[in-house]
């Protein structure tokens, strides 16, 4: 029986390190009255096929926007990133599973708008506060899954503990990018002191790592960065989770917010007997089939947050 | 006594396609096939050490590069097949990884990724690692261009009946 339980306890860990997320390619547009040139596309098809050759399997397209920003009234303007027509044909191919981000600018929260709208369009929705209002609103009542900050400039104000673990508690993940890192000296510099400074405030919980590949120069495999994110002060199991096992709560996350009852129950679309929501290709409302999961509540990853609720 | 304890790392050097204007094909063995090529001449042993030596210094410094360079080797690579060992202190195995990661180029020669696959406690079994994953690699792109080796052959058979109707009829 314990060998069994074992044995099951390694298959899981087995498929679990399978995974390896990357939640932050850049998308080359940044608002929506952008137009998108061919090249820039062409330009993201490359990076993605350098992460895929680096091993990434889940890779979420970045489209950074102002939180100020008159949002388009029409629905179907909300998400230029166009995945299955643009990227489908590299899905298919490949195996890579891709999925699409929106990152708000939030410099002062009285002009911001409602995300209730936005949050459906996207599978993950990002903040990047760049005031320290901005800080304030998105670790309080922001509806978003994911902090990140411009690792290249100064930090909008000093991180403290409290907002920040309260924020991570909350189930909002914090996120490195190191493509910052790679680019030129005065950003590797400050690259160094917020990743320290993040790392310092979140106390060494919630911390996911994303590439922010503007080209395929900039991607690196999991060995490399976990190093890196190591020496600044990252214990290492910390490391690797960032990229795999946190990341892919991330894309859960948001990928429940819209299509679940109360981040539990799941209907429609996928395969009738892949139960994974994380892995399966087709995406929850394709209505071909209907599906119903129920979301396991996996101690391990619910982790302190289990500990705490108990009587 | 205590023994000398090292460190073995498996890299390889990836060439990601430049050209943005050039769309290329989306299969798994010819993205394989576009990211491993063979290294130019000027990448060679020293240039690389060089540029191992030039990165840690760049970003850690003279303690750093002093504490890294102590024991370091570049014990194996071939052009042909871009991929190399390094030999490091256990210590100071993720700096010299971190510095692998930094680098954007080896000499003169830009457009790279330096891409650390494995490290190791024996250069015997980072061998058979690399050997292992290279013909994982090349069985990929061999499934992948199946279809064209054997309509090669469809070609070739077809070509011999040909000629052995064309004896008979003779």
């Amino acid at each position: 029986m314990c060998k069994l339980k074992r044995y099951q306890r390694q298959r899981l860990r087995a498929k679990r390190i399978r995974m390896l997320v990357d939640l932050n390619v850049p998308w080359p547009q940044n608002s929506y009255a952008d137009k998108v040139t061919p090249q820039a596309i062409n330009n993201l098809t490359k990076t993605l096929t350098t992460l895929h050759t680096l091993g990434y399997t889940h890779i979420a397209i970045n489209f950074t926007v102002n939180h100020s920003e008159k949002f388009p009234n029409d629905a179907k303007m909300l998400n230029p990133i166009d995945i299955k027509t643009r990227f489908g044909e590299l899905m298919a191919q490949t195996g890579l599973k891709l999925y699409s981000r929106i990152t708000l600018i939030i410099d002062d929260p009285s002009k911001g708008q409602s995300l209730s709208k936005i949050s459906q369009a996207f599978d993950i929705v990002a903040a990047l506060p760049i005031s320290e209002k901005g800080l304030t609103l998105s670790t309080t009542n922001l509806d978003i899954d994911l902090l990140t900050f411009q690792y290249g400039s100064r930090l909008p104000t000093f991180l403290k503990h409290k907002s920040i673990c309260s924020c991570v508690n909350r189930g909002v993940k914090l996120e490195i990018v190191y493509g910052y890192a790679l680019r030129d000296v005065q950003a590797r510099r400050q690259f160094v002191s917020n990743v320290r400074s993040v790392i310092r405030s979140s106390r060494f919980r919630g911390i996911v790592i994303g590439s922010g590949a503007m080209s395929p120069l900039e991607c690196r495999n999991i060995l490399g960065v976990t190093s890196l994110i190591k020496n600044l002060g990252l214990p290492s199991d910390k490391c690797s989770k960032a990229m795999g096992d946190l990341a892919s709560l991330v894309l859960l996350n948001g990928r429940l917010r819209n299509k679940s009852h109360k981040q539990t129950i799941v209907a429609g679309g996928g395969d009738e007997d892949d139960n994974d929501v994380v892995n399966d290709v087709q995406g929850i409302d394709d209505t071909r089939t209907i599906k119903v999961v129920k979301r396991t509540m996996d101690p391990e990853q619910l982790g302190h947050a289990a500990k705490r609720r108990k009587p | 006594m205590v023994r000398l304890k090292s460190r073995y790392i498996l890299f390889e050097i990836l060439y990601p396609p430049a050209d943005i204007s050039v769309e290329e094909s989306l299969s798994k063995g010819d993205i394989l096939l576009s990211h491993h090529r063979a290294s130019p001449a000027e990448v060679s042993i020293k240039a690389i050490i060089q540029e191992i030596r030039r990165s840690l210094s760049l970003n850690l410094g003279d303690y750093g590069s002093a504490k890294c360079s102590s024991l370091l080797q570049l014990k194996y690579f071939s052009n042909r097949t871009s991929t190399g060992i390094i030999r490091c202190h256990r210590e100071d195995c993720d700096l010299v990884i971190m510095a692998l990661m930094l680098m954007s180029k080896i000499g003169d020669v830009g457009g790279l990724i330096v891409n650390p696959v494995k490290v190791s406690g024996t250069i015997k079994k980072i061998e058979q690692f690399a050997i292992r994953r290279n013909s994982k690699i090349l069985n990929l792109i061999k499934c992948d261009n199946e279809f064209l080796i054997n309509d090669f052959k469809k070609l070739e058979n077809e070509n011999e009946n040909e000629n052995e109707n064309q004896n008979d009829t003779d």
